[in-house]
C-alpha cells in the first residue's frame, strides 16, 4: 500500500471536547446497552450455541474457529 | 539494474505522478541484495519468517519422547493427539467478556462479567481453571515490540522512535481488542479490525495523531509480516476437505466473480480507482476482510480504500447474514446446498458461521440423503426437531468448510493480483508501454508474497509429512503464530486509522461506484454460487 499524507493536528480544544464525547458515547454503550442486550435470551442462546458448536462469530480465518479440527477428523 | 530499467522507472515513477490514481512510487531501482537489507517487503518475510520458525520450535521441542506412539494409539482410537506449544502461557489476546454466567456456580462472576477488566480473566469452566490472557498479552507486546525495532534499526529507520511510540499502539490495539470482546459485540460479528481502525480514526480526527507516534504506525509492514505469519495457516491439504464438489463451489466461481467484478469495475463503472476497485472485488467473492488485506498489500493500494473495502464488506456482511438464511429457510433447500450457498457467499468467515446457524431447515428425509448420516450428522432416531437441528449442523459444517478452501484461496489470490499488477496495470503506467521483462518483473514484484507462498508451501509439507504432523501444526498455528498473526493486524489497522482522515475516505463512496460494484458483483456471486452448489450437492 502506498504512504498517505498524515493531516496537521486539529485545532487541539474542538479535538479534545470531540474526543471526550465520543469516548462518553461508547461508555455509556458499553455500560448499559451491551450489558442490557447480552442479557437478553436471544443474545445469551447464540453465544452458548455459538460455544458448543465452536464457532467464533468475529473469525477472520477459518483457524479462529474452534470447531475447524473437529470438522476435518470426521471428514 | 541496467540504464534501461532506470528509464523505465523514471518514466513509471513520472506518469504516476501526474496520473495521481496509481500509488507507484519507485526511485532508483536497488539491487536485490541491498532490497534484502532495508526494503519492507524483505524484513516482512524475515520478521514472518522469524516468527514462525520460534512457533515451529516450540511445538516441536515440547513433543513428548513416546510422541509416535501415543500419535498412533491415539489414530487407533479414533481420538487426536494433544500437544501444547511451549509459547502457550507467553502469547494471548485479551478475552471474551461481558457474558452471563453458564451456571450458578459462576453467579459470583456475573457483576465482573460487564467490566471490561473481565477480559483479563477467565473464570474456571469445566474442567479448565481460572486463568488470565495478562502474561500472553504482554509476552505478545513485547516480542513485537523487540522484533520490529530491531529490524527498524536493521533497516536504518527510526527504530527509536518505533520503541518510544509502540506501547501507545499496542495499547490501542489491546482496547481495540477488548472493546471486539464483549459478548454482544462479538454475537453480531463486528470483528477487532473494525474497531481497531475506529480508534485510530477517532484520535487521528479529534486531537490528532501526535508525531511522537507515528514511527511506531508502520501499517504496512505489520500487514505484511502478518499476511506471511498467515501463510502458515494456508494448508492444501484442507482443500479436499469436501472433494471434488467443496473446490468446483470455491475454487471455480470465486476467481470468475473475482475477475467479473473486477472487469465489470473497469469496463462498466469506469471506476477512478484500479485498485479499490480489485481490493472490494477481492473481499466480496473471495473472504473478507484477511482477503482485503492480502489483496490491497498485492496491489498497493492506499490506506483508505483498504479501509472503504473493508468498511463496506463488513456493513454488507452484516445484511446478507440476515437476508441469506431468510431466503433459504424459504426455499427449504437441501443441508449441503444451504451450506455450501452460504459459505460462497458471505464474505466474512466467522458470519459464515453465524448465517448456516440460522438456518431452520426442514428435518427432511434429504438429510440422510446428502451424507448426513455417513459423517454422524444425523441421528437415528425419528425424532423430527433433532433430525432438523442435525441438518442445520450439517449446513454450518459444509459452510465453514467452504469458507476455509475459499480462505486457502487468499495465497493464490494475492500471487496472481501482484503478477497481473506489476505486468499489466505498472505497466500502463508507464510512458512508453513496452513490455516489461522478468528482471522488472521481479524489481517490482511485493516480494512478502514470496514469503506468504512459501509459508504456505512449507506448513502444507510439514502437515502432511511429520509424524502427527497435523496435530502438531494445527498447535502451532492455534496457540502461538495464530494469536501473533492477530495482533500484527491489529496494529495495523489502528496504524491505518492513526494516518487517514474520514475526508480521504469520503471521496471513494461519492459517486457510489463502489457500492454499485459490490452490489452487482455479490448479485452474480449468488447466483452462480447457488447453479454451482445445486449441480455439485443437490443431485
Amino acid at each position: 500500500m502506498s504512504e498517505t499524507t498524515i493531516r496537521p493536528l486539529p485545532n487541539p480544544w474542538r479535538g479534545r471536547l470531540q474526543l471526550l464525547l465520543i469516548v462518553l458515547a461508547l461508555g455509556l454503550v458499553y455500560t448499559f446497552v451491551l450489558p442490557w442486550l447480552a442479557g437478553t435470551d436471544l443474545v445469551r442462546q447464540r453465544n452458548q450455541r455459538y460455544e458448543d458448536l465452536g464457532i467464533d462469530p468475529a473469525a477472520t480465518f477459518y483457524t479462529d474457529h474452534p470447531m475447524v479440527d473437529q470438522l476435518l477428523r470426521d471428514q | 539494474m541496467n540504464a534501461t530499467n532506470e528509464t523505465e522507472h523514471a518514466a513509471v515513477a513520472e506518469n504516476a505522478a501526474s496520473d495521481g490514481q496509481q500509488s507507484v512510487d519507485y526511485q532508483k531501482p536497488e539491487s536485490s541484495w541491498k532490497q534484502m537489507r532495508t526494503s519492507e517487503d524483505w524484513f516482512a518475510i524475515w520478521c514472518g519468517g522469524f516468527i514462525l520458525t520460534v512457533t515451529f520450535a516450540a511445538i516441536w521441542f515440547a513433543k513428548p519422547a513416546d510422541w509416535s506412539q501415543q500419535v498412533a494409539d491415539a489414530k487407533e482410537s479414533g481420538q487426536s493427539a494433544k500437544i501444547d506449544s511451549l509459547l502457550k502461557p507467553y502469547l494471548a489476546k485479551p478475552g471474551k467478556w461481558g457474558q452471563k454466567p453458564k451456571d450458578v456456580q459462576q453467579e459470583a462472576f456475573q457483576v465482573q462479567s460487564n467490566n471490561p477488566i473481565a477480559a483479563f480473566y477467565q473464570p474456571a469452566s469445566g474442567d479448565a481453571p481460572a486463568s488470565t490472557p495478562i502474561v500472553g498479552v504482554l509476552g505478545a507486546g513485547v516480542l513485537i515490540w523487540v522484533l520490529f525495532t530491531v529490524a527498524m534499526w536493521l533497516r536504518k529507520k527510526d527504530a527509536g522512535g518505533f520503541a518510544k511510540g509502540f506501547p501507545v499502539v499496542f495499547l490501542l490495539a489491546t482496547l481495540a481488542y477488548v472493546l471486539a470482546g464483549h459478548a454482544a459485540v462479538k454475537a453480531f460479528n463486528l470483528e477487532y479490525a473494525l474497531w481497531a481502525l475506529a480508534i485510530g480514526l477517532v484520535i487521528s480526527n479529534t486531537v490528532g495523531t501526535p508525531k511522537w507516534l507515528r514511527p511506531a504506525a508502520q501499517s504496512e509492514f505489520f500487514i505484511k509480516t502478518g499476511l506471511v505469519v498467515m501463510g502458515a495457516g494456508v494448508l492444501m491439504s484442507k482443500l479436499v476437505a469436501l472433494g471434488p464438489p467443496g473446490i468446483a463451489v470455491a475454487w471455480v466461481v470465486t476467481p470468475i466473480v473475482l475477475v467479473s467484478t473486477y472487469v465489470f469495475g473497469q469496463k462498466v463503472l469506469k471506476m477512478k480507482s484500479r485498485s479499490l476497485n480489485m481490493v472490494i472485488s477481492a473481499d466480496m467473492s473471495v473472504c473478507g476482510v484477511s482477503a482485503a488485506i492480502a489483496t490491497a498489500a498485492a496491489c498497493k493500494a492506499k490506506k483508505e480504500e483498504l479501509s472503504s473495502a473493508i468498511g463496506l464488506s463488513l456493513g454488507f456482511t452484516v445484511i446478507m447474514m440476515v437476508i441469506m438464511p431468510f431466503a433459504i429457510n424459504s426455499m427449504n433447500l437441501p443441508p449441503k446446498v444451504a451450506g455450501a450457498w452460504i459459505g460462497g457467499t458471505i464474505d466474512a468467515t466467522g458470519a459464515v458461521a453465524v448465517a448456516g446457524d440460522m438456518l431452520a431447515l426442514e428435518p427432511v428425509a434429504d438429510a440422510a440423503q446428502m451424507g448426513g448420516a455417513q459423517s454422524g450428522a444425523v441421528p437415528p432416531t425419528g425424532d423430527s426437531g433433532a433430525v432438523a437441528k442435525a441438518a442445520t449442523d450439517e449446513a454450518v459444517q459444509v459452510a465453514v468448510t467452504i469458507k476455509m478452501i475459499q480462505n486457502i484461496l487468499i495465497g493464490l489470490t494475492a500471487f496472481f493480483v501482484a503478477l497481473y499488477w506489476v505486468r499489466y496495470v505498472d505497466r500502463s503506467a508507464s510512458a512508453d508501454q513496452k513490455s516489461i521483462g522478468l528482471s522488472e518483473i521481479w524489481y517490482r514484484f511485493p516480494k512478502f508474497v514470496f514469503g506468504f507462498v512459501v509459508a504456505s508451501v512449507i506448513f502444507s509439507l510439514l502437515y502432511s509429512n511429520l509424524t502427527g504432523g497435523d496435530v502438531m501444526i494445527s498447535s502451532m498455528i492455534k496457540q502461538s503464530s495464530k494469536v501473533l498473526r492477530g495482533w500484527l493486524f491489529c496494529l495495523a489497522f489502528v496504524s491505518i486509522g492513526l494516518e487517514i482522515n474520514f475526508k480521504q475516505l469520503f471521496p471513494h463512496f461519492r459517486d457510489g461506484k463502489p457500492v454499485i460494484l459490490y452490489i452487482c458483483g455479490q448479485s452474480l456471486n449468488i447466483l452462480l454460487t447457488f447453479l454451482m452448489a445445486w449441480a455439485v450437492f443437490g443431485g
